[in-house]
């Protein structure tokens, strides 16, 4: 199971307030849409939607087998996680870290049941848990206006 | 190191990529997407940015910033689309940047394109150009009770 990695719990633990608007902008409603980089082959940066799914203190993603960010995460598991655009707007979160890929047939049913089983009843979805290393939560002040400003809360494992 | 072209070659190979690709960058009126760069460590970082798209190029306006810097030292950028309010369609752009110093005119009509469609600046940020070497475009039909239907069909362009 989730744990041996820098995860979110951890992340959590360290970071509350950004840990929970994380939560909140990454998995709106318990559902919602975020974008991955992923590392390619020659390096550069990749970058596809993914549902991101927090379950017992561990952030997953379940990404299908055949596609090249499989490939990507298999072969290097680095990754950025960026919330998609929330609906008052204003604010954003991103985390960066490791991805894990989970062979594991128990830890797959509770994430599977965490997403009210939307993902994760296929064969050729994989299980990733993706670890936190670092996180930045922007809160744009004054949003919609031409007087608006970015005021940042940023963590980082091992950084108190 | 792969091949890397300008988008007016997109255009012209592919124009039906290119006019999608637009349609999905400018969905909300000003360019909107998510630019993915390279950190120092060779990791990456994932914020939103507002493109900008004229007759030859596909370009950004960075402020001094973190991602300005990764753009700056190595250049390596994906680009995806904002998701649409009603579908998972995608649009990915991944290739090189090149920051553009000397060519006023092509300055001049970046920034006037970028304040057209009403994007605000400080004045100080530095424009790059996005040298493409892969663009993906992945549009989901419909059936007749307009579900998407899976999986999406998948468009690619190599440089070359």
């Amino acid at each position: 199971m989730a744990g041996e990695m820098n995860g979110w719990s951890r992340f959590e633990r360290e970071a509350p307030e950004i840990a929970s608007a994380g939560r909140r902008l990454l998995s709106p409603n318990g559902s919602g849409i975020a974008f991955l980089a992923t590392v390619r082959k020659d390096g550069g940066p990749r970058v596809h939607p993914v549902m991101p799914i927090l379950a017992e203190g561990s952030l997953y993603v379940f990404v299908v087998n055949l596609g090249w960010k499989y490939r990507d995460l298999v072969r290097d598991g680095r990754y950025a996680l960026h919330s998609s655009p929330n609906a008052e707007g204003g604010e954003e979160f991103y985390i960066t870290g490791a991805a894990r890929q989970s062979p594991d047939a128990a830890e797959r049913a509770m994430v599977r049941e965490a997403c009210g089983g939307r993902l994760g009843g296929h064969d050729f979805e994989a299980l990733f848990e993706l670890g936190a290393d670092r996180a930045l939560h922007t809160k744009w002040e004054n949003w919609g206006t031409a007087q608006t400003w970015p005021e940042y809360h940023k963590w980082a494992a091992g950084s108190d | 190191m792969p091949e890397i072209a300008r988008w007016e070659d997109l255009e012209r190979d592919r124009p039906e990529i290119a006019l999608n690709g637009t349609q999905l960058l400018y969905q909300h009126g000003a360019g909107l997407a998510y630019l993915a760069t390279q950190r120092k460590d060779g990791g990456f970082r994932i914020h939103p940015f507002c493109p900008v798209v004229t007759a030859e190029g596909i370009y950004g306006l960075i402020g001094d910033s973190p991602k300005r810097d990764d753009l700056a030292r190595g250049g390596s950028f994906a680009i995806h689309a904002f998701p649409k309010p009603d579908g998972d369609d995608e649009f990915m752009l991944a290739g090189r940047a090149v920051r553009r110093l000397t060519n006023e005119r092509e300055i001049a009509t970046v920034a006037d394109a970028y304040h057209a469609t009403g994007s605000t600046s400080s004045g100080d940020e530095w424009t790059f150009e996005f040298l493409i070497d892969r663009a993906l475009l992945s549009p989901y039909e419909a059936d007749e009770g307009g579900k998407q239907i899976w999986p999406s069909r998948y468009f690619t362009w190599q440089a070359k």
